[in-house]
């Protein structure tokens, strides 16, 4: 025995041998027995043998949905809220953990814990060094915008709304851009603090003055009257307080009033053509009768005395036995006086009043429906001898012309339309009645267009004055009020 | 302002950059100025309120020229009343209108006639509810009420400051904190980075236009500014950080959106005409 327990420890290659066959052994003891005990305990799983660990067993989790699921800790949220919304849940809070254990510690009412750990504010330096970092980039369009127009034909000028820039700028009216020029220069410009222009988006010229009246849409309530030469920061020799929302505005020069449509009220007010500063209407169109919702345009046929009003066809129901707001008769009831889910949704259309209508008053006619081709009906015009109403569609990139008596589903007479026509995003027109021409202003193109009264299709423009060059981009931005980044496209989406 | 629409720029968009695509028309059902939007990356959908036609419209993510909306929240049960703002709950599937003194929740895919699953409101809400922006990470519903006036009241009376609720928060419930002070009095539109908690929120300080708006004095200086809180902020603290101003660029801030993958915010103003870029890293450390 002796002599066998020298031999076995005279051999290497013996005890090398034994050792594997133990190995072995207890490995088959240890998976056979285990195997066992991770289904039923689902617990980690170790034996050791002598002072070596020779196997660890970890069960996985059990699953029963997809077995890929997105990196979420690492990836970016938005991708994964592209990829399904319960990841986006778990890569959000997991990416907040911190946060999230904090607000529990909130909750539960530890809030000296909390307090402890609520993000450190950042240092007076760190603070100054944000609040003057510059922008890295600025979305902004440096040219001047046409929104709005009306004809001097007596001194031959034209006058422009203009919304980018919060101004009225005056060229001469048979100013035309050269093809290779960038731009033509106004031979005035109205702009600055002082002239209360902001979104000026339709304008009037008194034919005895000259005197020039400009509509503010949105932000500033006021009508503001300039005199003929008035040029740069100039204060308005008068101003009318508007109702918000103004719009359109057209003149009885026979009854010397100034009608103006009121987006937010659906209504026509009428005001003496002297008025200013708090004066109130002289008229009120307004109800649920006139068929009115969301007016933009207004026209007066001075032959007839009918007024002509484009709608762009959404509304609501409102209360009207309340008491005249700010004490002012004939201004407009308001939209705090809107019922709750009441809103309408109606096709665009033309309504037609008698000048002088007041109150909740029909329509002695409307124009509406699929034939018509309004889009967005933004502004309109009348050439009373032609008895033509002259539409521009702002998302159609048409002017659309109709019959003044035209009624219902009215197919239009004539269409201009088409890229040598240079029409884009029209929202103004206007006639000059002397010269017999039509006057476009193109909010999507930098520039005004003029064409032969009875042009039709796609014409080339008599004349353009432009105020970018030809393939110039438009942004189009105007009162940029609220932006999203939509994370799919890497895009800004910016709403006017 | 004779154009309405959604533009979608580049994000390397600079000067009077062309957009890749503008969604405008008559079938959009658009109206007047676009106060707010909200995009929905879980859906790819943008979501618009509709101020005359009392509507929340939804269009598809890649919508594009004069399309219609692909559902509308519309009608006589919804309770929605010149909606101005809207924000969206994407990983909860829920859509929040702050309408005054109350906030309307409506399920993601709502369409036609239907009235809200919760409304938020009363007196022990403190709403004023001008704008509404939701941290689906840490469950917070939060709202703003811009001053525009004094005694720390908007033009309708409403209490102005950033109030922090529960997410569910339903009927007559207790913000959890209210962030007051200059800059939280002033704030408007608001988003959120969850990952870190921030809230960002335009403020607009100083003469808004007076009591209807028509004021002119004032309302071309530079006081406007990015302002940054914590969710955690309570009571009558100032901003952590400002942003682009004050008395730097900003004249009329409106809107506000954050890109979390740069770090970068975003910020338009009515006044400028323009919409900024800024880098700032330290927002969302």
């Amino acid at each position: 025995m002796a002599h066998l327990v020298r031999a076995w420890r005279a051999s290497r290659m013996i005890r090398f041998l034994v050792l594997i066959a133990v190995g072995w052994i207890a490995t088959r003891a240890v998976l056979s027995g285990g195997s066992g005990a991770v289904r039923k305990r689902a617990a980690r799983q170790t034996k050791v043998i002598g002072s070596d660990r020779l196997v660890s067993v970890e069960p996985l989790a059990e699953t029963d949905g997809q077995m890929c699921v997105p990196e979420s800790v690492a990836a970016s949220p938005e991708l994964i809220a592209s990829l399904r919304q319960e990841n986006l849940l778990s890569a959000q809070r997991q990416t907040a953990s911190p946060l999230t254990a904090l607000l529990r510690q909130q909750r539960s009412g530890s809030t000296g814990a909390a307090a402890a750990s609520i993000p450190p504010r950042p240092g007076n330096s760190v603070k100054s060094q944000v609040a003057a970092r510059k922008p890295v980039s600025t979305i902004r369009d440096p040219r001047n915008a046409f929104a709005g127009l009306a004809i001097d034909p007596i001194r031959n000028e034209v006058v422009i709304a203009e919304e980018n820039n919060f101004s009225l700028l005056v060229y001469d009216r048979l100013e035309n851009t050269p093809a290779r020029a960038a731009l033509s220069e106004p031979k005035r410009m109205i702009q600055g603090e002082k002239t209360f222009l902001e979104y000026a988006c339709s304008v009037y010229i008194d034919p005895e003055t000259g005197n020039i009246y400009g509509i503010n849409n949105d932000t500033l309530n006021w009508m503001t009257v300039f005199d003929r030469d008035a040029r740069g920061n100039a204060s308005p020799s008068r101003k009318l307080h508007t109702p918000h929302t103004t719009f359109g505005i057209v003149a009885d020069e026979d009854k010397q009033e100034l009608l103006m449509t009121i987006q937010d009220d659906h209504a026509v007010v009428t005001f003496k053509k002297n008025a200013k500063d708090q004066d109130a209407p002289v008229r009120l169109l307004q109800g649920p009768r006139t068929l009115m919702a969301d007016p933009h345009g207004i026209a007066l046929d001075s032959k007839t005395g009918l007024i002509y009003v484009t709608n762009w066809g959404t509304n609501q129901e409102r209360k009207y036995d309340v008491p005249w707001r700010y004490g002012k008769v004939n201004w407009p009831v308001g939209r705090n006086n809107n019922i709750p889910g009441s809103g309408k949704i109606n096709p665009p259309s033309i309504t037609v009043y008698h000048k002088d209508d007041k109150g909740d008053v029909a329509p002695l006619r409307v124009i509406q429906g699929p034939r018509t081709g309004l889009n967005w009906p933004t502004s309109i015009a009348v050439h009373p001898d032609r008895g033509e109403l002259f539409v521009a569609n702002d998302t159609a990139d048409t002017v659309t012309v109709y019959r003044t008596d035209s009624n219902g589903d009215a197919v239009p007479i004539r269409v201009l339309k088409g890229p040598r026509s240079m029409i884009k995003n029209p929202t103004g027109v206007a006639l000059d009645l002397k010269n017999n021409e039509l006057w476009v202003a193109n909010f999507g193109s930098h520039s005004a267009t003029v064409f032969p009264v009875d042009a039709a299709g796609d014409p080339v423009p008599r004349r353009v004055i432009r105020s970018g060059p030809v393939e110039s981009p438009s942004p189009m931005l105007s009162n940029p009020h609220t932006i999203a980044y939509d994370s799919k496209r890497d895009e800004l989406l910016v709403s006017n | 302002m004779g154009h309405p629409q959604i533009a979608a720029f580049a994000r390397l968009a600079n000067g009077g950059a062309k957009p890749v695509r503008a969604i405008a028309g008559q079938n959009t059902l658009f109206t007047r100025t676009i106060h707010d939007m909200a995009y929905d990356p879980v859906r790819d959908e943008i979501l618009v309120p509709s101020f005359y036609a009392f509507a929340i419209l939804t269009f598809r993510g890649d919508a594009n020229g004069d399309v219609s909306p692909v559902r509308k929240i519309f009608g006589p049960s919804t309770q929605l009343l010149n909606p101005q703002a809207v924000s969206i709950d994407a990983v909860h599937g829920e859509i929040f209108v702050p309408q005054g003194n109350q906030v309307l929740v409506y399920p993601r895919d709502s369409n036609g006639d239907v009235a809200p699953v919760r409304i938020l409101q009363g007196p022990d809400t403190g709403l004023g509810a001008g704008r509404v922006t939701i941290d689906a990470v840490h469950d917070l519903l939060i709202t703003a009420n811009a001053t525009g006036g004094e005694g720390g009241v908007n033009r309708s009376g409403r209490p102005a400051g950033i109030r922090i609720f529960d997410r569910k928060a339903n009927g007559n419930t207790r913000p959890l904190r209210v962030i007051t002070g200059p800059g939280a009095k002033d704030a408007w539109l608001m988003t959120t980075n969850p990952a870190n908690g921030m809230i960002f929120a335009v403020v607009r300080p100083g003469n808004t236009g007076g009591p209807n708006g028509d004021d002119i004095e004032g309302r071309f200086a530079p006081e406007d500014y990015v302002g940054v809180w914590s969710i955690f902020d309570d009571g009558d603290v100032p901003p952590r950080l400002t942003i682009g101003g004050p008395n730097l660029l900003l004249k009329d801030a409106r809107g506000i959106a954050v890109d979390p993958r740069r770090q970068d915010v975003i910020v338009s103003d009515k006044t400028l005409n323009a919409v900024f870029r800024f880098h700032v890293p330290e927002a969302f450390n």
